[in-house]
């Protein structure tokens, strides 16, 4: 298997799990809605769970767009001299404020680690949640590092799929 | 004050040398942060601001109002709505441009955002249009605008993105947005006689009429009203808070496709994952946006714009209209959830402090950002005409665009200095206010 195979393969698995988790997400308010306003059983960690899992819904897609270059851009100006640099900085800025995020994440990961906290009412451990968040957080910034090298080793051709404003609301 | 225009100066020049807009505003936000306290203050900073962003219970609408209007644009009930609109008003000149409208707001009824109503339209309408003779300008402008409407008649992804950064109840936003969207679908209809007029040979003279009779086709529009039904009326009726009305839209949304065998499994698939795309572009904007923010809040930017509108006695009225002139140049470089994430809160705490209210300014800010998609060089919707119709010119769409504008320009001045237009639906709704 090659690199390029083996990412291609790593972004479905990745965009798989986030369409399950969106699915789940519908799911889970209508199981809740119903249950309350036709039984009288609402799910009353709903909320707790739904939470948890708009974060893993954003989390797992944010690795897709760091090496897809997916993020919104603004093609105002069109420089294409420079359009290697360009590639190259956005790679390296993804790669530090999500580096901040990993960091941030990391360091709360360890902290809730420290006292074993759970969820109020499902009791399911922080660490988890947060340990998954991080590694998600790391792999954004090494794809994201990935993408400026690729940028600047002529070589390699990126998995690109740059988003337009258009593509956003 | 300075800090503050540097950081922004920064940014956008970020922006303009194509860092995407998510990384350039956390990466200025960030290194601002760091040079104004320390590392350690930003980090924690960025973990309180991650956690606020991406485990927000009431930002769970996003996805799932942004897979309702996937789910239903990809069941193909365009179509229907653009025969039923064209029944109504498609045999007079320039009926088929105005059904386009029309099917933009009916569309909008059920979808949250503007790129899809102007998408989903677009490829149903412009062929048609195309095909019976109408300008390609009249008939790329009429989708371009229509889709505006797409952020403004609830459900409103902006709206809701809106009502969280300011804490204003999200259902009295949705009830404010009704009649200024139904005022935009008739001003658009003026736009449309306005351009036949300008250029008569820019519609048919007569069309043929569909055989279908008229209430066949109307009551075929059935799901549409049912699943907004459903939404709104749990909303306003207390029966669900606007989170349960997404889950709830766009499980029946799922149905709906489902039954009408126009999505299966693979286009399931695929419009999950578009879902999640397109959801989690948004939530890197708001966290690079929200970073960027807590620098921006730093500086005390809006402290010192307070004191400046105080110091200069400047009336209320002149506030509001600088503020709207600087949407509207902003409206012409950047999209608008930036803007909108951008702008709130430095104004925000400046419209509160002179007293107008909430809703009110949430309705004005999104009529001028909506301004902003149809207008040049980053005109959203202009960008989304041209990959459905890649064969007109832009300067074609942006020249067609013209009369819409101008008479979203009247429709701004008159949402904002008649605030009746969209408070009376949100007080009737809800007497005790927020």
């Amino acid at each position: 298997m090659t690199l390029r195979s083996i990412t291609l393969w790593g972004v479905r698995v990745l965009e798989g799990l986030t369409a399950i988790a969106l699915l789940a997400l519908m799911a889970i308010v209508l199981v809740d809605v119903v249950g309350r306003n036709g039984w009288n059983h609402p799910l009353p960690w709903a909320a707790e769970i739904l939470e948890i899992i708009l974060a893993a819904s954003i989390f797992l897609f944010l690795p897709v767009l760091a090496i897809r270059g997916g993020h919104v851009t603004v093609d105002l100006i069109e420089l294409p001299t420079m359009a290697r640099v360009q590639q190259v900085l956005s790679g390296l800025i993804g790669a530090i404020v999500f580096g901040s995020v990993t960091w941030a994440l990391a360091r709360h990961t360890s902290r809730v680690a420290e006292f074993d906290e759970v969820t109020p009412l499902l009791g399911i451990p922080l660490p988890w949640i947060f340990g998954g968040l991080t590694a998600l957080a790391a792999l954004t910034v090494l794809l994201s590092l990935a993408w400026a090298v690729c940028h600047l080793w002529r070589g390699c051709t990126p998995l690109a799929d740059a988003a337009k404003p258009e593509d956003l609301l | 004050m300075t800090l503050a225009l540097l950081a922004f100066l920064a940014a956008f020049a970020l922006i303009f040398f194509q860092v995407p807009i998510a990384l350039g505003l956390g990466f200025v936000g960030l290194m601002g942060y760091i040079l104004l306290n320390d590392t350690t203050a930003a980090i924690s900073m960025v973990m309180a601001v991650t956690r606020d962003v991406t485990m927000s219970y009431p930002l769970i609408v996003l996805p799932l109002f942004i897979l309702m209007g996937n789910l239903v644009a990809g069941s193909g009930v365009s179509y229907d709505l653009f025969r039923a609109a064209q029944a109504v008003l498609g045999r007079r000149k320039g009926g088929v441009a105005m059904a386009t409208v029309l099917t933009a707001g009916g569309f909008s009824a059920i979808c949250g955002s503007s790129v899809a109503t102007a998408a989903t339209v677009g490829r149903v309408a412009i062929p048609d249009m195309r095909r019976l003779g109408y300008s390609d300008g009249l008939s790329s402008a009429s989708v371009a605008a229509g889709g505006t409407l797409g952020i403004l008649i609830p459900p409103s992804v902006l709206l809701v993105v809106y009502g969280v950064a300011t804490q204003t109840h999200i259902g009295m936003l949705f009830a404010a947005g009704m009649i200024p969207g139904l005022v935009g679908v008739l001003g658009y209809f003026i736009a449309v006689k306005w351009t036949i007029w300008r250029k008569p040979d820019s519609a048919p003279a007569v069309m043929e009429s569909d055989p279908t009779p008229k209430a066949r086709l109307i009551l075929s529009l059935w799901p549409v009203l049912a699943i907004f039904g459903l939404v709104m009326s749990g909303i306003y009726s207390g029966w669900f808070t606007t989170v349960e009305a997404s889950g709830i839209g766009a499980a029946a949304s799922l149905v709906y496709a489902l039954s009408r065998h126009s999505v299966r499994g693979p286009q399931l698939y695929h419009i999950l994952v578009d879902t999640a795309k397109t959801s989690c572009m948004m939530f890197a904007i708001i966290l690079g946006a929200a970073i960027f923010g807590e620098l921006i809040n730093q500086t005390g930017i809006h402290h010192a714009l307070m004191a400046m509108v105080n110091a200069d006695g400047m009336s209320p009225f002149w506030v509001i209209t600088i503020m709207l002139l600087i949407y509207l140049v902003i409206g012409c470089v950047l999209e608008s959830l930036s803007i909108l994430l951008l702008t709130i809160p430095i104004f925000f705490p400046v419209i509160v402090a002179l007293g107008f209210d909430p809703v009110w300014f949430g309705i004005v800010v999104v009529v001028v950002v909506e301004i902003g998609l149809i207008t040049p060089p980053i005109g959203v919707n202009l960008f989304v005409i041209r990959s459905v119709v890649p064969d007109i010119p832009m300067s074609r769409i942006v020249l067609g665009v013209i009369p819409f504008v101008v008479v979203d320009l009247f429709r701004l001045a008159l949402v904002a200095l008649v605030p009746a237009l969209s408070l009376w639906l949100p007080y009737a709704l809800f007497p005790g206010g927020q």
